[in-house]
């Protein structure tokens, strides 16, 4: 459960580049440089001054505006998830009293559609596809199968999620749904546990 | 926790788990030739560590014996503890019956 709210929070943070709890600041483009090979979001110095070009899986401000608009104006059957409406806060650009299960709503649902459109087609493509992954592994209805589908395919879906984000995204949690589909195959399904 | 490649970043100074998906794609996949996107300029060789079974877990959890409670058991650790290994404690879970 709380794997998917902080991976969710995490990436949500991180596209709408939400002051003080995006990863993506000054030293880890410091650490870009000596990790990665990521030309394109590496500081760029001047002989006065440093500055930091907007990486590609950050969305526009005003994409941002639209996506919190768009949230602002959404109405979800009794009973779905909370009021995700109220939790917008437009001047501030970010959402607040985000409850885990709103996050699991929002991962598997609302990220394909929210995103779409407004940021390159590969990164979507990768969001899309965890997205996926998620709403597989807590459907109500699982085969052995499709769990072995799950498990080869997480891990390109990390790789890919790898050569967008830069190194301070991969925290631990980030690391384990990679475990996920082995522990839906030993325990069951994700509603009895 | 011993057998994984996290890494503390130089200059965020937190710990990044960047380099460790790779080892579990298939051994010809072509992300684990990929020199360009992934960790600066390596070729992922090693493969996924295996998982250990419940009797491997249990022989290595019931070498650090026991945390005796009360106010000073947050205090003790096990012998090697971030060195070696990271168990804090042994599950009370391995002493049911069944």
């Amino acid at each position: 459960m709380h794997i998917e709210k902080n991976l969710f929070e995490n990436i949500f943070n991180m596209v709408m580049d939400v002051k003080g709890k995006t990863k993506d600041n000054i030293k880890v483009r410091l650490d870009v440089a000596l990790f990665c090979n990521c030309k394109n979001i590496e500081l760029v110095s001047d002989a006065s001054r440093v500055a930091k070009p907007r990486a590609s899986f950050v969305l526009e401000k005003n994409a941002q505006l639209v996506v919190y608009k768009w949230l602002k104006s959404l109405h979800f059957p009794d009973g779905h998830a909370s009021n995700i409406s109220r939790m917008v806060n437009m001047e501030e650009c970010r959402l607040y009293r985000m409850k885990s299960h709103d996050c699991h709503v929002f991962m598997q649902t609302l990220i394909p559609l929210a995103f779409r459109d407004l940021m390159p087609q590969g990164i979507w493509d990768a969001l899309t596809e965890i997205s996926h992954f998620f709403r597989d592994i807590s459907s109500n209805k699982l085969n052995v199968d499709h769990i072995l589908r799950l498990e080869t395919n997480i891990v390109e879906t990390l790789c890919k999620l790898k050569m967008i984000f830069p190194p301070s995204f991969f925290d631990s949690m980030e690391h384990l749904p990679i475990h996920l589909p082995f522990e839906a195959k030993v325990e069951g399904l994700v509603q009895y546990r | 926790m011993e057998n994984n490649k996290a890494f503390t970043l130089t200059n965020g100074g937190e710990a990044s788990f960047l380099n460790c998906h790779r080892r579990f794609l298939p051994h010809n996949h072509r992300y684990r030739k990929n020199r360009k996107d992934f960790f600066v300029g390596r070729v992922e060789k090693d493969v996924a560590f295996p998982r250990l079974s419940g009797e491997e877990l249990h022989d290595v959890v019931s070498e650090y014996g026991d945390i005796v409670f009360g106010l000073q058991s947050g205090k003790q650790k096990f012998p090697g503890f971030g060195l070696t290994h990271n168990w804090v404690k042994r599950s009370s879970f391995w002493e049911l019956l069944y």
